[in-house]
């Protein structure tokens, strides 16, 4: 498998398809197999190199199990990390949830490495995963799920539940870290940017309220759909995703 | 796969304005370092003498503060006080063949000498 370094820790990466550079990145407790799953990849291998990241304590990227080594914005770097090995100075980067998260933190950190954002059912808000999981130390896969679900306000599917558990729970409850506010960054986000969110995602509003602040937004809502749920609705979301990237990069 | 794009059109002062933010500047130490060849480039083109090496953009200095310790002096420019300020408590930024400059690459008067 492929990886990058960054300062120690490997980082998995894994390559589809020749075109403009996309980066995928996957949310919370998901991996690269989950943009795979939803059908994204086949998809967009035609028309772009897709380069898709595991977030460290996910996939096949290295999993510390200390709080420390997630200290935010360490996951934004992790991309950086990726993007230098692969000698690639600028993309377009698609984050999901905690990827959306990444992908703010690119805007902040790292402006001159983003072409584009697209940006789901995220918001650029201060969050507090690390709170929620301050008790949990993923030794306990039942107080996991349990923790998960309430923070995300709604049950799992069984399938849901089972990708789930296919993570290093010790690794991923480290993960889980409050990020501080990155609002500031909202205004200076002139690059095209594509943000869409589940009408029934309960960070809804939240993700509404950037989208106001954002100067070149798309943004989109789709309809019905909970967090977890408009990941997997291919069927929705790439009509906007490819109408978006043929625009600004024909 | 290294790709030749044109810079963005997004990339203005408005982005650089981002690098002024104390918080960007103390998340430098998580990023990924340049790599050694980068440092083998750079002395490669260290050929005349006195050496001498200004750098454009220096941020805190990484490229900078290793650089002086073979050269006789480096220019290091950079429009964030921030990243400044950082860079001078790092190892090598009280350095004395190390000079900073809080300023735009526009704005650098450069003296050779």
């Amino acid at each position: 498998m492929p990886y990058a370094d960054n300062q120690g820790i490997r980082i998995h990466y894994q390559i589809e398809g020749e075109g403009p550079p996309l980066v995928l990145q996957h949310g919370f407790t998901q991996s690269v197999r989950d943009w795979y799953l939803a059908g994204y990849v086949d998809a967009l291998k035609p028309a772009y190199q897709l380069i898709l990241i595991d977030a460290r304590g996910h996939g096949g990227s290295e999993k510390p199990h200390d709080r420390a080594a997630y200290t935010w914005p360490i996951p934004v770097y992790d991309v950086m990390a990726v993007l230098d090995h692969l000698h690639l100075p600028c993309v377009h980067f698609w984050g999901y949830s905690m990827g959306g998260e990444i992908g703010y933190g690119l805007a902040k950190y790292a402006p001159e490495r983003i072409y584009t954002l697209l940006i789901g059912g995220s918001h650029p808000y201060a969050s507090s995963w690390g709170t929620a999981f301050r008790d949990v130390d993923g030794t306990d896969p039942a107080a996991f799920l349990a923790t998960f679900e309430k923070r995300l306000g709604t049950s799992l599917t069984p399938e849901a539940k089972a990708r789930m558990l296919d993570n290093d729970l010790q690794a991923v409850a480290a993960a889980a870290q409050d990020r501080p506010s990155l609002e500031d960054v909202l205004p200076t986000m002139t690059m095209p940017c594509l943000l869409y969110v589940g009408e029934a995602d309960g960070a809804f509003l939240r993700v509404q309220e950037g989208a106001k602040r954002m100067p070149n937004v798309t943004y989109v809502v789709l309809p019905g759909c909970h967090h977890g749920g408009a990941f997997y609705r291919a069927d929705l979301v790439l009509p906007h995703v490819t109408k978006f990237l043929q625009a600004v990069h024909p | 796969m290294m790709q030749a794009w044109p810079k963005p059109k997004h990339l203005g002062p408005e982005y650089g304005a981002q690098f002024s933010d104390p918080s960007v500047a103390s998340a430098y130490r998580f990023r990924p370092p340049y790599p050694d060849e980068v440092y083998t480039l750079l002395e490669g083109l260290l050929v005349d003498v006195p050496r001498l090496v200004l750098e454009l953009g220096c941020g805190l200095g990484e490229i900078a503060r290793r650089l002086a310790t073979q050269t006789d002096r480096v220019d290091a420019v950079e429009p964030s006080h921030a990243m400044l300020a950082l860079a001078r408590t790092l190892p090598g930024g009280g350095r004395q063949n190390v000079h900073w400059f809080c300023c735009t690459a526009e704005e650098f008067a450069y003296v050779p000498g």
